[in-house]
């Protein structure tokens, strides 16, 4: 049975700050079930950063709502949307962002740590993922001693730590050379296929557009097309 | 966690810390080794004082300080004496006359004190005995040549009171000595006022002279025998205008200080803080400088660190943004910063504390020799060599202001990351 995780309604931005108003998304009516593996994909100033930074919680929506789990998160204090978003929702971004001083085990475990979880769990789960995506051996380097692809796989090993409901991941393979990429779409593939986990990608990267099974196209703040793609 | 990356990101920019502990540890050392000299030089200046001069606690007739009349004597001077004696607290107690007397040599004449005193009993009150030197001992210590000793010897017979002597002795201080220009075996003549009013006169020899760190001390406290000056001034037998008492421990001062003065309601019992409010006064006052002076340093440097805390906020926004786009709530983000500065600061206080707390106790043992000022402060009843001294609770208090001050620098940084917003601040390059 397919569960709907995300329902997007009818959400506008308009950003005000300037002279002119911008209307960065105009009306976009979305759902996602679990276990989607999708792309969002257009130009710059398409809104799609806009449209995932409202997913994500990071920024709220004009109107319409970002209904996630079913819960409206529009409707959250500003403190529950933070534990929410560390709950519901794991992040990837474009510059790994990793905590520096940190091994990738810690950078694993910190967002555990910030749920409370005993630290037994937290060195098990830290591990097993890790190794899910193939940085067994490296556990105990810090990010300067990574190389971008594997700084990336731990941040995507992070996401998943906390036990989202999905992954959103924010043009995750930008910086990375082709054949990093391969190797982080294909673990994210595996994690999709072996522990249902939804990703949920705004990408340039027709690498990426490839290997989606849904390819959702923005222009203009608007859905311009939204196709499954049978793999 | 939070402690454990706070403690690393301090370390990510290593120089820019280490110039902060500098700071922090020069600004402790300069600000804590200054309060132990000054400590030093006030805890000195009371001990040395209350050793020589005052004593810890003294009996008058209870109206002695309102006209230092002669007659003003302790009444049941004996009585007290005798009860006295059996506190336990009280280690020894020495009755005294105290006369005003115009004292003359050959060449010129002032005013001082002249007290009468029991050689004895004094000794265990105050230790003026031990401050009255031998001409020879100190052309010795000066390593004069061995002729010159010879005659220094024969010339000096500076001693403290001696038994069975046909004249009259007097000990004076090394300042009044050399006003009146007399050396030991000199004479030296009093003018004073009998309890009847009369005018009378005596001819002291002077036998030892004293030097002490209060010069003016020395200019005006004459020490003479108590039956002598009893004798000049036809007071009774037995009479006494003050008692001076040692306490075995300065802590006693306050409960025996109650018990004397509930016993004995009919005189005055006052304590050295009473009797010289100045030292008293100083005392207190040094306390509160110190943490003045601790408090204007940590002032400026807390501005250094505020501005340290900032450029480490503007430098990581990025990655507070990822942190608190990923979960981590604001009172943590506060509390990361807010650590981190205390930790920061700290690492340089106890650095700081720690060579102050060497220094302290090496100056403290040998000593900083400011005998070339001397002068100046001798006249105002300093010793010239300082010995810096500091109490275990003044660390703990500077530990407790470092942390408030961390404290207070880490705000204006902390509100300006709580104010980013992780949507912005990811995508800011920097």
């Amino acid at each position: 049975m397919e569960m709907k995780i995300l329902d997007i309604k009818n959400v506008h931005k308009i950003y005000e700050e300037t002279a002119v108003k911008v209307h960065a998304v105009n009306g976009i009516n979305l759902q996602f079930e679990k276990g989607e593996f999708a792309a969002i994909v257009g130009p710059s100033g398409s809104g799609k950063t806009t449209l995932l930074n409202m997913i994500g919680g990071l920024d709220q929506p004009t109107s319409g709502e970002v209904i996630i789990n079913s819960t409206n998160i529009g409707e959250l204090k500003p403190s529950k949307l933070i534990d929410f978003r560390m709950n519901y929702i794991g992040f990837v971004f474009q510059a790994y962002n990793l905590i520096p001083v940190l091994t990738a085990r810690e950078n694993v475990e910190f967002i555990m740590h910030l749920q409370g979880r005993p630290k037994k769990e937290r060195d098990a789960r830290a591990k097993e993922l890790l190794e899910h995506v193939g940085l067994g051996e490296r556990i105990d380097s810090r990010p300067s001693k990574l190389s971008g692809g594997q700084q990336q796989r731990v941040a995507v090993a992070r996401a998943l730590a906390s036990k989202p409901k999905f992954v959103l991941a924010d043009e995750p393979t930008a910086n990375l050379d082709s054949k990093s990429t391969e190797t982080l779409l294909d673990i994210m593939e595996k994690l999709n296929r072996e522990e249902g986990m939804t990703f949920i990608f705004s990408t340039h990267d027709a690498r990426v557009v490839k290997k989606a099974r849904r390819v959702i196209n923005v222009e203009d703040g608007q859905v311009k097309s939204d196709e499954k793609v049978k793999q | 966690m939070i402690f454990s990356i706070s403690w690393k990101n301090i370390w990510r920019s290593r120089l820019r810390s280490i110039i902060v502990m500098t700071a922090v540890a020069i600004g402790m050392i300069g600000g804590i080794f200054t309060s132990a000299i000054f400590k030093g030089m006030s805890d000195k200046r009371t001990e040395e004082a209350i050793k020589y001069e005052v004593s810890h606690l003294q009996i008058h007739h209870s109206d002695y300080f309102k006209n230092e009349d002669i007659n003003y004597t302790i009444p049941n001077t004996q009585r007290i004496l005798n009860e006295i004696k059996a506190y336990p607290e009280i280690e020894s107690v020495s009755n005294r006359l105290e006369v005003p007397v115009m004292i003359k040599s050959s060449s010129t004449g002032t005013g001082v004190k002249l007290v009468g005193i029991d050689p004895e009993h004094e000794k265990g009150v105050t230790s003026i005995y031990e401050a009255v030197y031998d001409s020879a001992d100190v052309a010795r210590e000066l390593n004069v040549e061995k002729n010159r000793i010879r005659k220094f010897v024969q010339d000096s017979c500076g001693k403290y009171f001696k038994e069975n002597t046909r004249y009259k002795q007097i000990v004076i201080g090394e300042k009044l000595a050399e006003q009146l220009k007399v050396d030991i075996k000199s004479k030296v003549v009093t003018n004073l006022q009998t309890s009847d009013g009369e005018l009378t006169g005596g001819v002291f020899r002077v036998v030892g002279i004293y030097r002490i760190t209060n010069s003016q001390f020395e200019n005006s406290m004459a020490f003479v025998r108590k039956d002598d000056l009893q004798e000049l001034t036809g007071l009774n037998e037995g009479a006494a205008h003050e008692i001076a008492i040692r306490l075995n421990n300065d802590a006693q001062l306050k409960p025996i200080m109650k018990k004397l003065k509930a016993e004995f309601p009919d005189v005055s019992v006052m304590s050295w803080k009473e009797l010289q409010p100045e030292l008293g006064m100083m005392t207190e006052w040094m306390n509160v400088m110190l943490y003045v002076i601790m408090v204007i340093i940590l002032l400026a440097l807390g501005f250094g660190i505020v501005n340290t805390m900032l450029m480490v906020v503007m430098e990581r926004v990025k990655e507070l943004g990822m942190l608190m786009a990923i979960g981590m709530n604001r009172a943590r983000v506060f509390s990361m910063i807010m650590l981190e500065t205390i930790l920061l600061s700290l690492t340089g206080g106890v650095i700081g504390m720690g060579i102050a707390a060497l220094l302290i106790n090496y100056f403290g043992n040998a000593g900083i020799d400011l005998s070339l000022f001397s002068k100046g402060f001798e006249a105002i009843g300093f010793s010239s060599i300082l010995y810096p001294q500091i109490g275990v609770s003044f660390y703990f208090t500077i530990t407790i202001l470092i942390i408030l001050t961390a404290i207070l620098a880490s705000i204006y940084p902390a509100l300006k990351a709580l104010k980013l917003k992780p949507a912005e601040a990811l995508r800011i390059e920097i």
